[in-house]
């Protein structure tokens, strides 16, 4: 489906009212737009409605000759799978997500119209909108995660990454989905989550405070963001380059420089591009239950890059170790880092 | 000795220990290179006119969504800017004029609004946008007031 370029070649035309019924969801699938009904009517939570062929505008009384003669139509859906939370289509088919299930609308014409099938029966979309469609790739969150759907396909993402550590929210207000196709991410924003499903990657980008996210398509932004503040709004974009970086942090595993032994880390340097380290820690424990100890390093060296760690009150001795980098002062790309170390016996 | 550890996966779900990726990863954003910063957003360019800006002093909640492919956003949001009367407002972002607003029940103070559902879907040059809310006043209990409302809109070259 082409969709029109706006600009201030474009204007709105329009009015405030429409004979399309109340909405909690809307997507469009083939010619038509389907939406989730909204009411406390029976059934209406878990019902859809399609307008007439090709006409948003014109939304005839379901089951008269005219709704037949244009196509438009009603289905109601299983209600154990709970209300309808989302609508996904393209030219051909669409996807009508429930609460606990998933029902693939495939346009057969005729009298019918749509076929659905139902083919997940476990799991949908957690509330309104919690997914982002990128051509026929749709991630969305259910109650137990976040997940993949493509080719009628299911994958879990999120499993043994993110989902236990943050299980998609309920909440009241509707939450932010938002994506940029430009750099491949989607984010969610209960979470504040980062998608990249091209490496299948997931990090964190918070909100400014009480901020929301917006869609952008922009290979030098990253997301955009409503920004509340002194009695103004302002539409901005956290770009790749032009402004002050964010803080970003980055915190390793636990992991044994010598195994079954004791080692001091006395240096580290992150294997970056461009980096500008504000302060580097080395935690250290000696059981895997214990509670971790920081030292923190020296500035980095400007000949070895290398942030040390020999001369501190704490060195970082003990039997597991980790390092949390900060960077205040941005970089292009990192990718790991060095420890430089010694062994210090078994007990 | 040296070691180098590479940076792989955010996996705050696994153990701490032998974690082969990441345990936080704040403010940066993965890609087939590695991490790669974030910076701050930038100020945007939103009028004083645009609707949304109007109300802002008194805009309660609001949700944007993108429309078109040229970063233009649609909104719905509630209003208790001019009069006591609380309003639920959908319209075109950048488009003065362009919204529409329902009213809801007079209220002298609200104590709390939020939207329920936003929903927008377009059609060649046209789109439709539905949404409703629900708001409680500030003195009198925990009576609550809904408005629901729905909008059409057509995209026209000038």
């Amino acid at each position: 489906m082409s969709k029109p370029s706006f600009s201030n070649a474009f204007v709105f035309t329009g009015s405030g009212s429409t004979s399309m019924p109340d909405a909690t969801v809307a997507g469009a699938i083939n010619r038509f737009i389907v939406i989730g009904l909204s009411g406390t009517a029976s059934n209406k939570a878990y019902s859809v409605q399609w307008c007439a062929l090709g006409d948003p505008n014109d939304w005839p009384t379901s089951g008269t000759d005219d709704a037949r003669t244009k196509q438009s139509g009603v289905q109601v859906l299983n209600p154990k799978h709970g209300k309808v939370t989302g609508i996904a289509g393209n030219d051909f088919y669409g996807y009508i997500f429930q609460q606990n299930a998933i029902s693939k609308a495939t346009y057969i014409g005729g009298d019918v119209v749509f076929t659905f099938d139902t083919f997940e029966e476990s799991r949908g979309c957690i509330d309104y909108d919690r997914f982002a469609q990128v051509d026929d790739l749709i991630i969305f969150q259910s109650e137990s995660g976040y997940h993949a759907l493509q080719n009628d396909q299911i994958t879990d993402i999120g499993y043994g990454a993110i989902d236990n550590s943050y299980t998609p929210t309920t909440e009241t207000s509707p939450v932010d989905v938002a994506k940029n196709q430009s750099i491949n991410t989607v984010f969610f924003g209960d979470h504040d989550i980062a998608y990249n499903y091209k490496t299948g990657q997931f990090t964190r980008i918070p909100h400014y405070s009480g901020n929301r996210y917006y869609s952008i398509d922009s290979a030098d932004g990253i997301i955009g963001q409503v920004v509340f503040s002194s009695g103004a709004i302002d539409r901005q974009i956290a770009t790749d380059s032009g402004a002050a970086p964010a803080t970003a942090t980055v915190v390793t595993g636990d992991f044994e420089l010598n195994p079954g032994g004791r080692a001091i880390v006395d240096a580290a340097r992150p294997i970056t591009d461009g980096a500008s380290v504000s302060s580097m820690k080395i935690g250290v424990k000696d059981l895997p239950s214990s509670s971790v100890t920081w030292a923190t390093g020296t500035a980095l060296n400007s000949r070895t890059g290398m942030s040390n760690f020999r001369g501190g009150a704490n060195k970082p001795e003990g039997r597991y170790h980790r390092a949390e980098f900060i960077f205040t002062g941005g970089f292009t790309t990192i990718t790991g880092a060095d420890f430089e170390f010694f062994p210090a016996g078994k007990l | 000795m040296q070691v180098k550890f590479d940076f792989l996966n955010w996996r705050p779900d696994a153990e701490d220990l032998r974690n082969p990726g990441l345990t936080t990863a704040d403010n940066v954003i993965h890609d087939a290179e590695g991490y790669k910063k974030v910076s701050l957003p930038t100020s945007g360019a939103f009028a004083t006119n645009q609707p949304v800006s109007n109300d802002f002093t008194a805009c309660l909640d609001v949700i944007y969504k993108p429309i078109g492919n040229s970063g233009e956003l649609v909104a719905a949001w509630i209003s208790n800017s001019t009069t006591t009367t609380a309003a639920l407002r959908i319209g075109a972002v950048s488009h003065v004029g362009h919204f529409t607003t329902v009213s809801m029940a007079t209220l002298a103070s609200i104590n709390a609004a939020s939207l329920d559902f936003f929903a927008v879907a377009q059609l060649d040059q046209q789109f439709v946008m539905s949404a409703k809310c629900t708001a409680s006043k500030l003195s009198g209990g925990s009576t609550a007031y809904s408005a629901a409302g729905t909008v059409a809109y057509s995209i026209t070259s000038v």
